[in-house]
């Protein structure tokens, strides 16, 4: 079911409370939600309440994910460019001593 | 002897990598190079052009998800599936996380937008496109051996 089914299926005044909540159920197994309306029946409500909103997909999470791959993204890149010039220094340092090694053998 | 070809050519490469360049902890071959390096022209000047109304951001967030899903399939950190199974991207561990990473985010986007296209501003919107372009724009960096 998607959200939109959901809508069409309640009364006028429950639509606005789904387009919020809504997501949060749809996502549930029904073994979850079972245990969430078990909650209700035992009149837990401030419990029941907070597993919802913890459940509950928020935009702002989602732009707080992409900026932090987008950080770890640009950190492997300068590493990765780091890693390219200390394999040049290091092959720069070893052609040196292999320099040096060719003229002391030839004389120079 | 086109497998023999192909282990010649590995072995020039390497050195050569080795020895004038540098190992890039990304490197392409076959038609994902011309792919990566025209995927970050686009997500360049698109960077420019930001913001752009809702509906264009979310058509080029689909358009980063197919790039994404495409590296997603032909990354590999094996050598040996990158010369001979068919993988077109060769990655260092940190690099293959990072695209997995993106294509995972690309498909969280549309599952989510699907089911509730107002889940996010459109300001939200361009923010994710931003970060998605520079995503590939960083990994032609990352190509090419350079700092973004």
């Amino acid at each position: 079911m998607t959200l939109d089914d959901l809508i069409a299926k309640l009364p006028a005044q429950f639509k606005p409370w789904a387009t919020q909540y809504g997501p949060t159920f749809l996502t549930m197994t029904a073994d979850q939600f079972k245990a969430w309306f078990q909650l209700l029946i035992q009149g837990d409500i401030y419990t029941a309440y907070r597993q919802l909103l913890a459940a509950s997909p928020t935009a702002e999470a989602d732009i707080a994910a992409w900026d932090v791959a987008g950080g770890k993204l640009a950190d492997d890149v300068i590493a990765n460019a780091d890693s390219i010039v200390l394999q040049k220094a290091a092959l720069t340092k070893l052609l040196e001593i292999m320099l040096t090694l060719g003229l002391s053998v030839f004389g120079f | 002897m086109r497998t023999l070809a192909r282990i010649l050519m590995a072995s020039i490469l390497g050195a050569a990598c080795v020895g004038f360049a540098g190992c890039s902890g990304l490197q392409t071959r076959g038609i994902m190079t011309p792919f990566v390096i025209t995927n970050a022209n686009i997500a360049t000047v698109e960077l420019g052009t930001l913001p752009v109304p809702k509906a264009q951001a979310d058509d080029s967030i689909h358009r980063n998800a197919v790039w994404f899903t495409l590296y997603r399939q032909n990354a590999t950190m094996n050598v040996l599936a990158y010369w001979f199974g068919g993988k077109m991207i060769f990655t260092n561990a940190a690099l293959y996380q990072d695209v997995n990473q993106f294509a995972a985010l690309h498909d969280d986007y549309i599952a989510k937008t699907t089911t509730r296209p107002a889940l996010y501003t459109e300001a939200q919107v361009n923010h994710i496109l931003s970060v998605s372009d520079t995503a590939a724009v960083n990994i032609e960096k990352a190509r090419e051996g350079v700092k973004p």
